[in-house]
């Protein structure tokens, strides 16, 4: 399955894809994605089933082109991108600019913070040492059951 | 000029099982511009990767749709199977597959119930439906589960099937096809279920390709966009595998493409069945997702599906995005209620076949 990653600059967003569309290109998806630097936009792009994906990074107040002009559903895509991270689109297509009413949720948006670097789920010494007795206990009964009878005199009777 | 009207449709409406909303602006019947409207079951499913472990993340992802429940399990562990450099055995291959192709036929025969209901024809609803619970039990015996099947993993699958459960799996479908072409025919046959969707919502090919449309929504319309034909995770190059494509781009042709799609996915079962190799079900994953990032796709049932992971070399990714089929069909749906009947919105909300709960996930 072929999936290229091309890495562009923000301001030319709208004329690769104006470039993408006159040879063709299907429109697949839009993805954004907290980083350090701020936002990281994944733009997906398929022709004869192979994808292309445009990428690049803003900043947290950065703005950027909607590619609507071109694409018309990219709507779906920029709405979510508006109303969940608060990414700054500038020029959505009249009439499907939600102004941040495309998604409606119960969790105060724009959800900015960063991921967090650590598993979240960690074990803490104490709750090892008890996991680590468990599973000494667990296989010392699989072994003395495993272990063949034996008569406590010796020998068989 | 007619008179001016505007009619909520949705959230919550008899003939929508999903929670959509629709603002149609009606000129007397006609609807003249949709304006839709989705976030009301917004679960934040993606965000969760923060919280769980890569390996857990396979049980939230199945649980982003009831009827696709096994697809997305795949599509996520095949996203990080990729980025691990993890090869799946080949029997996991072929089992994958399998299950994923009886979810379609239990998809499409839901969706043939919906349809049927939608047109107000009881009776073909519960036959559809009647069918599909037959799929349900193959689900029950051999995953434990009827919705959530908990087989897929990262490195293949939890569970095996044995081959002669296989062969009578095999056996069940071939004996189901007959009854399962008889609740058909009746779609297109019956001159009340004919008379609703010839013509209607008509969306040609190079529309619905502007529009960017997947699945049989797009492939009814003549566009050749499956995942299928490329697909390289699972069997679909050893059972030779066809699109199916119809031309005519409207409802009839929708419900034709899902049909053919129902017998294609019993001949690709049977045959898969026929090849299955034998031995390993899994290969043991050690380590963390590395630094770095795939897209990869999968053929749902509605149609593709993308899906994104980003790791950062912890036990939690970065980054997961699943782009659902139904997510990019709504604007293939706005275009095709314009200038429709208000009486047709119903079944034409209904040929995207739109999942919103996965849409929101």
């Amino acid at each position: 399955m072929v999936s290229e990653v091309i890495a562009i600059k923000p301001e030319d967003i709208l004329d690769k894809a104006e470039a993408l569309k006159a040879e063709g290109y299907r429109m697949v998806q839009i993805c954004a994605t907290r980083v350090q630097e701020g936002f990281e936009l994944s733009y997906s792009f398929d022709k004869d089933l192979a994808m292309k994906n445009l990428q690049f990074t803003i900043p947290l107040d950065g703005k950027v082109m909607s590619i609507t002009s071109a694409y018309w559903p990219a709507f779906i895509y920029e709405n979510e991108m508006h109303d969940l991270f608060g990414i700054d689109i500038r020029h959505i297509a009249d009439g499907v600019d939600f102004h941040g009413h495309f998604f409606v949720t119960a969790k105060k948006t724009p959800w900015r913070e960063l991921p967090p670097q650590k598993p979240a789920i960690k074990f803490t010494p104490e709750q090892l040492a008890a996991i680590a007795a468990a599973k000494a206990k667990k296989e010392a009964a699989a072994k003395a059951a495993a272990a063949p009878a034996q008569n406590p005199e010796g020998g068989k009777q | 000029m007619g008179k001016r009207t505007i009619v909520p449709f949705g959230p919550q409406h008899p003939v929508l099982p999903e929670p959509i909303h629709l603002d149609l602006e009606l000129e007397d019947e006609k609807v003249i511009r949709a304006i839709p409207s989705i976030g009301f079951i917004h679960r934040g499913l993606e965000k969760l990767v923060e919280k769980r472990e890569y390996t857990e993340m396979v049980y939230v992802a199945e649980r982003i749709c009831g009827i696709c429940s096994f697809g997305h399990g795949w599509g996520y562990c095949k996203a990080v199977e990729s980025l691990m450099k993890v090869e799946v055995p080949s029997r996991a291959k072929y089992l994958r597959t399998i299950w994923h192709e009886l979810s379609r036929i239990h998809s499409h025969l839901l969706w043939l119930g919906l349809q049927a209901d939608a047109m107000g024809f009881e009776s073909l609803f519960m036959h559809s439906w009647r069918i599909r619970e037959e799929i349900l039990d193959i689900f029950d015996k051999t995953a434990g589960g009827r919705v959530i099947f908990n087989v897929c993993k990262v490195g293949g699958l939890r569970r095996d099937i044995e081959d002669s459960e296989l062969q009578g799996i095999a056996a069940r479908l071939q004996r189901l096809k007959a009854e399962i072409k008889t609740i058909t025919d009746t779609f297109f046959d019956e001159p009340t279920s004919v008379s609703r969707m010839r013509g209607v919502g008509v969306l040609t090919k190079q529309e619905a390709y502007d529009l960017c449309c997947v699945g049989p929504f797009t492939r009814a319309s003549g566009n050749v966009i499956d995942m299928r034909l490329i697909d390289t995770d699972g069997c679909y190059q050893d059972v030779d595998f066809q699109p199916c494509i119809s031309t005519d781009g409207d409802c009839y042709a929708r419900c034709r493409v899902r049909v053919d799609e129902i017998f294609e996915s019993i001949r690709i079962i049977c045959a898969a069945i026929e090849k299955i190799p034998a031995g390993a079900i899994d290969v043991p994953v050690k380590g963390n997702p590395p630094e770095g990032q795939f897209f990869t796709r999968l053929e749902q049932p509605r149609g593709e599906a993308v899906y994104y992971v980003k790791g950062n070399g912890t036990r939690n990714l970065a980054r997961l995005r699943v782009r659902t089929p139904t997510c990019i069909n709504i604007p293939g749906l706005v275009k095709t209620l314009q200038g429709c009947d208000f009486a047709d919105v119903p079944i034409l909300a209904l040929t995207i076949d739109p999942c919103i709960s996965c849409t929101e996930r």
